[in-house]
């Protein structure tokens, strides 16, 4: 069964659709001079012609300006220096590794650190359930395994 | 009884008032004089307090436009698509306890889920008087990858990690809280950069916030994308983290066996584990694919609680380390070091504002010490326009980890009254 309503916009030449496209565009702005006088009304209303004379003609909006091209030129010195920075350590660090790969810790290196038992300690990773006590500076004293209800 | 009256009325009473009239002399002497000094000195105050936020939120949002632009925009991976990692070494995921028993089930179930190949789970109950550790046996019988590490009294969390890396016989290790939810991909993408970088000695993830039910958990949302996202990606650009994610952390056991683990006294492990690593020329990366679900407080006394031991752990290791940080090798963490000593600062220039603000109401101030008002003009607007395109910028980066993030824009208005108390939290520690 045909389709009734034929929509394949798409088919337009590149010229049609940016005349339509103009065409169109030109009587939305004709249209919109029609309400002229409301626009006015309003403008008065919210003070527009005010500011049209406060900021522009007197002049007030070259503070405004100067005041934010001098904040943009702080905030692009910043940015730009970070940049820069992070550009240098970039192209400098990329791929040189200044520092030799340290083997895995081992356990005598772990046991001279926390003050226990090489040997016990091999154990005590092995367990899955174990309770510890410390002393006051926090030395580890002891520690037993924890038997499962079922074990 | 009387001429206990009478000493106090002869001798005492006009003493007080001989002394009472010369201070108020010099008061007014000084500020005759010294008037006009302190005015511009008040000025330059004024100035700092208003402009120092705003040129920090573009310098963090430059930097982490960089780190979007560079690492994260046209990654191949996303957090569900992982890359394959040249080698699968083991790994020991840490969560040490302390009377999680509510979250905790929640929390070992899912990190059963992870779908690195080769892991255990070192649950250290450190001293919980609730449940926590019968439902670690629990799970501990169910599961042969969950090994319990129970501490008869609470040792605090430095020495529960500290033993939790002692009884693994791995070299990696994941430390995340026992309230905390890790994503399934979280341990690959952290094993990435350890395998990636000899000099790597921890990764830092990205934690996101699971309480947003009230008004404090939607800002904390926005919080930790706009300020806490954007300021860690940016600080990954200059090349030194202020501080890991306690939440979501992963560690290389032999630098961490370099530099002492970590220290029992600090308020913040995060922080001061942070330094202790980078003062000793280690990497900490950042890894934004690597996501933790986490709880944050969401009434306002226990979001004073936490932030209070954050601003306690900052000040902590601005103390401790400022020594170290006069050297010339330790040149790279200065940046880090200033930016939070600036801060600070800042918090101590804001309250001084708002108190001679406040105090103009009540008391007639000398002339010099007038805040005309806490309302900028242009400088307003320009505020307004940084707070909203702050926001955006932190949305627009942080919305492939999340979806719907944007739904959270609306509430973040309240963002920066909750930065303004939290920056008052800094002044507060010192009083603590």
């Amino acid at each position: 069964m045909k389709d009734l309503i034929i929509n394949t916009p798409s088919l337009q030449s590149i010229k049609q659709k940016y005349v339509s496209a103009l065409f169109t565009f030109v009587f939305w702005v004709v249209w919109i001079f029609l309400w002229t006088p409301l626009v006015t009304l309003i403008g008065w209303i919210l003070g527009v012609d005010l500011v049209i004379f406060q900021m522009i003609e007197l002049g007030g909006y070259q503070g405004v300006v100067a005041d934010f091209i001098l904040f943009l030129l702080c905030v692009a010195l910043m940015g730009g220096a970070l940049a820069i920075w992070a550009g240098y350590n970039f192209v400098r660090f990329r791929n040189v590794d200044r520092r030799t790969p340290l083997p895995p810790v081992t356990n005598s290196q772990l046991a001279d650190f926390f003050k226990v038992n090489e040997v016990i300690l091999s154990t005590q990773q092995q367990t899955q359930c174990l309770s510890v006590s410390f002393d006051d500076e926090g030395n580890i004293i002891s520690s037993t395994k924890i038997v499962g209800k079922t074990s | 009884m009387n001429s206990l009256n009478a000493f106090f009325d002869g001798a005492i009473l006009p003493s007080i008032n001989q002394v009472s009239v010369f201070l108020v002399a010099v008061w007014h002497a000084f500020i005759a004089n010294g008037s006009f000094v302190l005015k511009s000195w008040i000025d330059a105050l004024l100035d700092f307090a208003f402009y120092y936020p705003l040129f920090m939120a573009y310098l963090w949002m430059i930097g982490a436009l960089i780190y979007y632009f560079h690492w994260e925009k046209n990654a191949a991976y996303d957090p569900e698509h992982l890359p394959e990692l040249s080698d699968y070494p083991a790994v020991s995921i840490i969560v040490p306890c302390h009377n999680e028993g509510r979250d905790l089930h929640d929390t070992i179930e899912y990190l059963l889920l992870q779908k690195y190949p080769n892991f255990e789970i070192i649950a250290v109950n450190d001293g919980s008087t609730d449940d926590t550790l019968e439902i670690l046996l629990a799970l501990a019988e169910k599961n042969k990858q969950v090994r319990v590490i129970n501490l008869e009294l609470n040792q605090g969390k430095a020495i529960a990690m500290k033993t939790g890396a002692l009884f693994s016989k791995n070299e990696y290790l994941v430390c995340i809280d026992g309230d905390a939810l890790l994503a399934p991909e979280a341990t690959h993408w952290i094993m990435q950069h350890f395998l990636s970088g000899h000099r790597v000695a921890a990764v830092t993830g990205n934690p996101r916030i699971r309480t947003r039910s009230t008004l404090l958990g939607k800002i904390q949302v926005g919080e930790f994308s706009a300020i806490i996202g954007l300021i860690k990606r940016a600080q990954r650009v200059y090349g030194r983290i202020f501080t890991v994610s306690g939440v979501v952390t992963g560690f290389r056991k032999s630098a961490l066996h370099r530099v002492g683990y970590w220290s029992n006294d600090m308020v913040t492990d995060d922080i001061d584990i942070s330094w202790k690593l980078q003062l000793d020329h280690w990497d900490i990366r950042f890894e934004p694919n690597a996501l933790c679900w986490i709880l944050m407080p969401e009434t306002l006394g226990g979001l004073w609680r936490q932030r209070l031991r954050w601003a306690q752990g900052g000040a902590e290791a601005l103390i401790r380390y400022y020594k170290k940080l006069g050297l010339w090798k330790s040149r790279r963490m200065w940046g880090v070091y200033l930016e939070y000593l600036t801060s600070v600062f800042w918090s101590y220039t804001m309250m001084a504002v708002f108190i001679l603000w406040s105090l103009d109401w009540f008391v007639e101030l000398p002339e010099a010490l007038v805040i005309p008002t806490l309302i900028p003009s242009w400088g307003g607007v320009l505020l307004g326009i940084t707070c909203l395109v702050q926001f955006a910028v932190s949305l627009i980066i942080d919305s492939r980890y999340e979806k719907n993030l944007g739904k959270t824009y609306y509430w973040m208005i309240w963002y920066p009254v909750g930065l303004l108390d939290y920056q008052c939290l800094n002044c507060g520690i010192w009083f603590n």
